[in-house]
């Protein structure tokens, strides 16, 4: 019988540095595509409700505010698809890289 | 002959999905399975129905989240048929690159699941550490490590540039030098060979009548790969060796992935070289521009895939939608597989089809009280439900 190759690699591990990553201390940076938190631009705005009629998770709602229409995230619905990213015609949604979104108040998860 | 029922599942250690089997067993041998399918039903075919086409990739993506890309090529390809649109070629080059990917990603999954079921955790824990170059290189090329949302109706959400794919090589590259050693260890290695080698046997002529797809059917022997039978995205342009065990065995499907998972590499870097420029997308109708049925199969980390869409005129929402996954065509192979052998090769044999029981579940109507099973037909359904 050999001697199994797997032995050798496991003894090399033992002296390596450990492939996870001691999160709260060191946060990895996703990539720039990354899709996280959005970054709501609310000047831009102009009430449309794209995003809200093609949103899958029916996250997004349109709420009277300042004699117009805005568009309101629900981030506990959200899925992160950024199909509303991808529809909005004047840019107001934008891509955000946030993975932080744990919370202790639930109207925090609301994006306005 | 006495038999005695051992009941596994729905909730057990050794099934990482609500899923019960009824063992006939006598002695230590197993002599009859009755699955039962059915717990993690959602009711997605009927939800898919009630969401516009867009809203509804999204719905497929979550059918199983391991093949998530599948499902969403699959599905994209079956709603451009009935709309009668074609993508772009970069487009299906990028397609073909992230379903890869995520071939590679899912059957790294399995092996190191299938060495943690074994009890070897070494392996499980070095396979996992690799399997996440992979998930990083899907994170940056689609934004998402798992729900890739890349797929869309005319094309794919994003380009590639030139930098992610220098980074794609390299990462690529690194990740074959690994794989290559896990397939030396999963061909010699003592422990590995002890388990899987002459466990759940299959033979090829079972594995053909039962309707076998997949891995599962290419370790019995047969030659069956849908990218290379109806070739679908870019592989019409990039060949393709079909990876064939004869053992006929848990290991001989193991086998086949890990060399899959070579294969897939070779694809994605032959992929990246052919990749011809131009756009990503077309412009696509909001409503369907006609009445039409939409068909697609392809090859999934598990099997052929198939979604089965129909569109009436005008509509914004499909009129009914089919999806047939390889686990539920890999069912009755299993159950063959595990008769005739030990209680404790159960889980070694269960595991090498690769199961996923959230994409199999389906609903059967059952009388309580007398047992029988009941066929409804659509419209009483409408009516009562």
């Amino acid at each position: 019988m050999t001697l199994p190759s797997l032995l050798r690699r496991a003894w090399s591990n033992l002296f390596k540095k450990p492939a996870t990553v001691q999160y709260p201390f060191k946060k990895l940076i996703p990539p720039t595509t990354y899709r996280g938190r959005h970054v709501l631009v609310n000047e831009r705005c102009t009430g449309c409700g794209l995003c809200a009629k093609v949103c899958p998770a029916f996250a997004i709602t349109m709420v009277p505010a300042e004699g117009r229409a805005l568009r309101v995230i629900d981030l506990s619905k959200c899925i992160f698809c950024y199909q509303c990213e991808s529809v909005c015609p004047r840019g107001a949604i934008r891509r955000g890289r946030d993975y932080e979104l744990a919370t202790w108040r639930k109207d925090e998860l609301v994006l306005r | 002959m006495t038999t005695t029922n051992v009941i596994v599942g729905p909730i057990h250690p050794a099934l990482h999905e609500p899923e019960r089997f009824v063992f006939k067993v006598d002695g230590e041998v197993v002599v009859d399975v009755e699955p039962r399918i059915g717990y993690v039903h959602r009711g997605i075919e009927k939800a898919m129905s009630e969401r516009t086409f867009t809203q509804g990739l999204y719905l497929v993506e979550r059918v199983c989240g391991i093949c998530n890309v599948a499902h969403t090529l699959t599905a994209v390809q079956a709603i451009e048929d009935a709309f009668g649109i074609e993508p772009p070629k970069r487009a299906k080059y990028l397609r073909t690159i992230v379903h890869e990917l995520n071939r590679i990603h899912s059957h790294l999954l399995i092996l190191g699941v299938a060495c943690e079921l074994i009890g070897f955790d070494t392996m499980f824990m070095l396979i996992w550490r690799d399997r996440e170059t992979v998930m990083d290189m899907v994170e940056m090329i689609t934004g998402n490590r798992v729900m890739s949302a890349y797929n869309i109706i005319g094309g794919v959400r994003r380009n590639i540039s030139d930098h992610e794919v220098s980074e794609l090589r390299k990462a690529l590259d690194t990740i074959t030098e690994k794989v290559r050693q896990y397939r030396e260890m999963f061909a010699e290695d003592p422990t590995i060979r002890a388990r899987f080698v002459g466990v759940g046997r299959l033979s090829r002529a079972k594995a053909l009548a039962l309707g076998a797809v997949g891995p599962t059917a290419r370790g019995s022997g047969v030659k069956v790969d849908v990218r290379v039978e109806e070739p679908y995205a870019a592989f019409d342009e990039v060949p393709l060796n079909v990876v064939v065990y004869e053992e006929e065995d848990s290991w001989a499907r193991f086998m086949v992935r890990v060399d899959e998972t070579l294969e897939s590499i070779r694809i994605v870097k032959e992929c990246l070289s052919k990749m011809p420029p131009g756009p990503v997308k077309v412009p696509v109708p909001e409503v369907a521009p006609r009445s039409s049925e939409g068909f697609s199969v392809i090859e999934a980390p598990r099997g052929e895939l198939i979604h089965h869409v129909y569109t009436r005129e005008g509509e914004d929402k499909p009129l009914r939608y089919r999806i047939r996954t390889p686990t539920y065509a890999n069912i009755p192979s299993v159950c063959e597989m595990l008769k005739g052998g030990y209680i404790a090769d159960i889980p070694a044999a269960l595991v090498s089809i690769d199961p996923c029981f959230s994409c199999t579940d389906r609903v059967a109507l059952v009388d309580v009280r007398t047992g029988k099973k009941i066929s409804i037909d659509l419209r009483m359904l409408a009516r009562r439900y």
